[in-house]
């Protein structure tokens, strides 16, 4: 009987042990589906303006009171970066930023864009040392790209079209838009699809 | 009330493995969580740096400590006034209404938006340092013992991983009906 029950209890043990590891793994699993159907990377949902087609226009005022416009045909790119002063990746990306707008200051210029409370912006603004960048307030900004999850980065072309966009989290992925740029690809499921 | 030994000490290494796993990933990502310190607006902007390697330090030695129960026995209370502090912060944000915060939790509960759900799993797991602080019977322990020990932390912190990981899944999901 003892043996019995030792043996019970071993064999319980593995399959308690065997069921928590799939428990886990099935809500792993659902989480992986729902980064990959959400933006993540430069992945794209499709929504907001399409690649290829012209970029809404807006004409701005920055933090330091001059009009930016957006969207409009112009001299150089713009890349449009969505940030808060309240994520942390935003933040990890912002020297790669400023790197960037060196190195590509020949063709590109950045604008950052929020929205929310001017105090706070302003603060983080200076804190993070961002005066190099025009940056723009507009709730209606974020809505017409719909922009849903930050840090979201939008590639508008000198002709005013959207020439890639996403969800960005690293070096690589601010690197990607524009190599979709030079590709003519819009997303990486575009460059997938046609690859395939 | 006093507990059978193997109780104490299977919630010890729980609690080590949970510590040990989110000081290891603060500390691999020290920039990211100094942000997230910073995002939680508690203290001056200035100090985030500092207090995150400060937050991410003192997880790490509870974790060591919890992982040698014998060697520091105010450990479970210790890890008790750690997790306290951190609730405190979360409720605080969560009064403000903003529930946008990455949790910065690390380890198995990594990429987390704050909510009250963080704040009832810390609650339960209050508890449960608590019942590991407790004074427990002395008795004879065995291979066996040692084994369930390992078991029962081993399973729990699996349970802890996956509820974690719904937890995270939710404020996707809900974005994805609204989107």
């Amino acid at each position: 009987m003892m043996e019995t029950l030792t043996l019970a209890v071993v064999v319980l043990a593995c399959l308690v042990l065997g069921l928590v590891a799939a428990v886990f793994a099935l809500a792993r699993q659902v989480g992986i589906i729902y980064e990959r159907i959400a933006p993540v990377g430069a992945l794209t949902m499709d929504s907001g303006p399409k690649v290829g087609e012209a970029a809404p226009t807006f004409e701005l005022k920055g933090l330091d009171g001059d009009t930016i416009p957006i969207g409009h045909p112009a001299a150089k790119s713009t890349l449009l970066f969505f940030l808060s002063p309240t994520c942390p990746v935003c933040k990890k990306l912002l020297p790669i930023l400023k790197a960037t707008a060196r190195s590509e200051q020949r063709w590109l210029r950045i604008v950052l864009a929020s929205d929310g409370d001017v105090q706070a912006q302003e603060k983080f603004r200076l804190s993070a040392k961002l005066e190099v960048f025009p940056y723009v307030l507009s709730t209606a900004l974020g809505m017409a790209f719909k922009v849903s999850r930050l840090p979201h980065a939008i590639l508008i072309d000198e002709h005013g079209r959207v020439r890639s966009k996403g969800l960005v989290n690293s070096r690589e992925q601010i690197e990607s838009l524009f190599n979709a740029k030079e590709l003519g690809v819009g997303t990486v499921q575009e460059y997938l699809g046609t690859s395939h | 009330m006093s507990l059978d030994p193997i109780v104490g000490k299977a919630i010890s290494a729980l609690f080590s493995l949970i510590f040990l796993t989110g000081a290891w990933d603060k500390l691999r990502d020290r920039h990211v969580f100094a942000g997230v310190v910073q995002g939680y607006e508690v203290l001056p902007a200035a100090w985030a740096f500092a207090a995150s390697l400060l937050i991410a330090t003192v997880e790490l030695f509870l974790g060591l400590f919890l992982l040698f129960p014998g060697a520091v026995p105010a450990a479970p209370w210790l890890g008790l006034g750690f997790l306290s502090m951190v609730t405190a912060v979360l409720v605080i944000n969560l009064l403000r209404g903003r529930t946008d915060l990455d949790c910065g939790c690390g380890g198995a509960s990594a990429d987390q938006q704050i909510s009250w759900g963080l704040v009832a799993r810390n609650l339960g797991l209050g508890m449960l340092l608590g019942l590991a602080g407790a004074h427990s019977t002395l008795r004879d322990t065995g291979w066996a013992d040692v084994l369930l020990t390992i078991f029962a932390a081993v399973t729990a912190f699996g349970l802890y991983a996956a509820a974690n990981q719904l937890l995270s899944n939710y404020p996707r999901l809900r974005q994805l009906e609204f989107s």
